[in-house]
């Protein structure tokens, strides 16, 4: 058993790791299953040998678009680039898309273009955001 | 354990039927002139009167509703319109699976009428989201996604269909944005030349007139500025998006073997199919975002309970109308790939050219759908069936009454996919 009760396998951790900055995956030691939402009994095999994993934070854009009408919260960031990034681990999951240059032009597609991890800090809140690489 | 099938669209062994089918007009705008439940009571009072339904014939009441929680801080909905109804002391329930709520509303129906608990369900449908600020519809809007992997990290409702059509956009016209949205708007203008037939639809005009109105004659002109038409979403527009909306639908569904349906029924629509299943939630855990698996699994489902074979050519041979889930433009072409009505890579083109329209090769939203018809999300699946029974009955406007119709498929989504239904409906 891998579990550590001070990181328990909940969505509510998975929260708390976005606020440290850090982007986690569950991994199911058996049958390897891997899930950005949190699990504590594997759901493919019903294990409950569990790990959490650091996901390397490399990827590449899978899709994207660029949010001209903003919910009040990302105001201050509009227009954006919000997207879907395909990590190396083969997992997939939201996030702010930075570094896009001309964003009120419409770049052409940035769909298979490589980005890092990175934090925004917005009222206090840390968001998930891939940076595009240079 | 059962099979897939059996376990999204079931055997219907009671043969199940509509008697009766209404919907409101459908509204816009800042102010509110119908209530949860006047758009309800309205909807459903003409229904149960084209069933010949009265109030002590309805077993069970299912009421569609999705925004009341948080738009108009009204909860326990079914009561509130049970009241209205004549309906107090029957069973009732309210359910919510975002857009889809209508269809979720008929599937329930039907296991009720299946396990033998109710011979006669009533199911409305019912929202109201006029008089509302804009912060809280969008607030509304993103309730159906997740509140912590999407909505967060800026994935809005237009957003995460924006990057459906940026992905179709991707893979089938090489990044081409500008013939992609070209092909998108192709769907507006369908889908508002049909509207223009409906007098319940919230836009009952072309985008051509719109664009006449205000003094441009080039409708591709009136697409392409931004002022008339800017972006909300890259690679979506004013015109891809469907409006906020008013409106109440109500059906009338029974066994056949129930007293209602030999006494009282002036005409019953036959469902030979109902598929209900459950996709990924948040959008980014699919294992596409081509294609809402979701419903592409109860479509196939829905085919083969129908006995319909899953292959385009075949499918359209039998199925000869269609309303689909088409909240935005993109959405749409999702449905056309996977109601397997064309090859998953022929989708967009397909509905460029026009294959889509009335007399084409399979008409798909002659009501206008939810673009022009207008999307009051509960009511949307009930709404759908409604078209398809004046479909079915031949009581359409000539201008997009289909012909020879053997069958008429409703395809019906809850948010990006996490809900997902197929209805079959045939003339008895
Ligand atoms: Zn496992």
């Amino acid at each position: 058993m891998s579990a550590k009760t001070n990181e328990p396998f909940t969505e509510e951790q998975w929260l708390k790791f976005v606020q440290q900055k850090q982007l986690k995956f569950v991994e199911c030691q058996d049958c390897h299953k891997m899930s950005v939402i949190p699990f504590a009994v594997c759901t493919t095999c019903g294990s409950r040998n569990i790990t959490w994993k650091q996901a390397s934070g490399q990827g590449s854009i899978y899709t994207y678009t660029i949010t001209a009408v903003p919910p009040p919260e990302l105001q201050a960031i509009a227009p954006y680039v919000a997207g879907v990034v395909e990590l190396q681990e083969g997992l997939r999951i939201n996030g702010i898309i930075t570094g896009v240059e001309n964003v009120n032009s419409y770049p052409a597609d940035l769909v298979g273009k490589t980005v890092s991890i990175e934090f925004l800090e917005l009222d206090r809140k840390s968001i998930l955001a891939f940076r595009l690489n240079a | 354990m059962k099979s897939e099938l059996d376990r999204i669209a079931p055997p219907l062994r009671r043969n199940p039927v509509i008697l009766g089918v209404a919907q409101t007009t459908f509204t816009g705008g800042k102010t509110r002139t119908r209530t949860l439940r006047d758009l309800a009571g309205e909807a459903a009072t003409e229904a149960m009167m084209e069933a010949g339904a009265k109030p002590e014939d309805i077993d069970l009441l299912i009421v569609a509703q999705a925004a009341g929680g948080i738009a108009l801080n009204q909860l326990h909905t079914a009561p509130l319109i049970a009241e209205r109804l004549g309906l107090v002391g029957i069973p009732s329930l309210r359910l919510e699976n975002a857009c889809a709520s209508g269809s979720v509303g008929l599937h329930t129906a039907l296991t009720a009428i299946e396990a033998g608990w109710a011979d006669n369900v009533l199911v409305v449908g019912t929202e109201v989201l006029s008089g509302i600020p804009t912060a809280m519809i969008q607030k509304m809007i993103s309730a159906g996604g997740d509140a912590n992997y999407e909505i967060p990290v800026g994935a809005t409702f237009p957003g995460m269909y924006a990057m459906f059509g940026t992905r179709i956009i991707h893979e089938q016209a090489k990044g081409n944005f500008k013939e992609g949205m070209e092909a998108l708007a192709h769907i507006a203008l369908k889908d508002h030349h049909n509207a223009v037939y409906n007098k319940k639809a919230q836009f009952p005009i072309s985008i051509e007139e719109l664009a006449q109105k205000r003094g441009v004659n080039d409708v591709w002109a009136f697409l392409n500025d931004p002022k008339t038409n800017p972006v909300v979403s890259w690679p979506l527009r004013l015109f891809d998006c469907s409006p906020t909306t008013d409106g109440g639908a109500a059906c009338v569904v029974s066994a056949t073997d129930s007293a209602l349906s030999f006494s009282s029924a002036k005409h019953a629509i036959k469902i030979i199919a109902s598929a209900q299943t459950t996709g990924d939630l948040p959008q980014c855990v699919a294992p596409t975002l081509t294609s809402l698996p979701a419903a592409r699994q109860a479509a196939k489902a829905a085919y083969k309970r129908a006995g319909i074979v899953d292959e385009p050519a075949a499918i359209k041979k039998r199925v000869k109308v269609a309303e689909v889930h088409d909240c935005f433009t993109s959405a749409e072409v999702l449905a056309l790939g996977d109601l397997n009505l064309f090859p998953q890579n022929e989708t967009l083109r397909a509905a460029k050219e026009g294959r889509t329209a009335v007399g084409g090769e399979i008409p798909i939203n002659t009501s206008g759908g939810l673009k022009a018809k207008g999307h009051p999300i509960a009511a949307t699946g009930i709404a759908q069936l409604f078209t398809l029974v004046e479909q079915l009955l031949g009581k359409m406007p000539p201008a997009v009454q289909v012909k020879n119709i053997d069958l008429a498929l409703a395809h019906n989504v809850g948010g990006t996919g996490g809900s997902a239904c197929v209805n079959i409906l045939e003339r008895l």
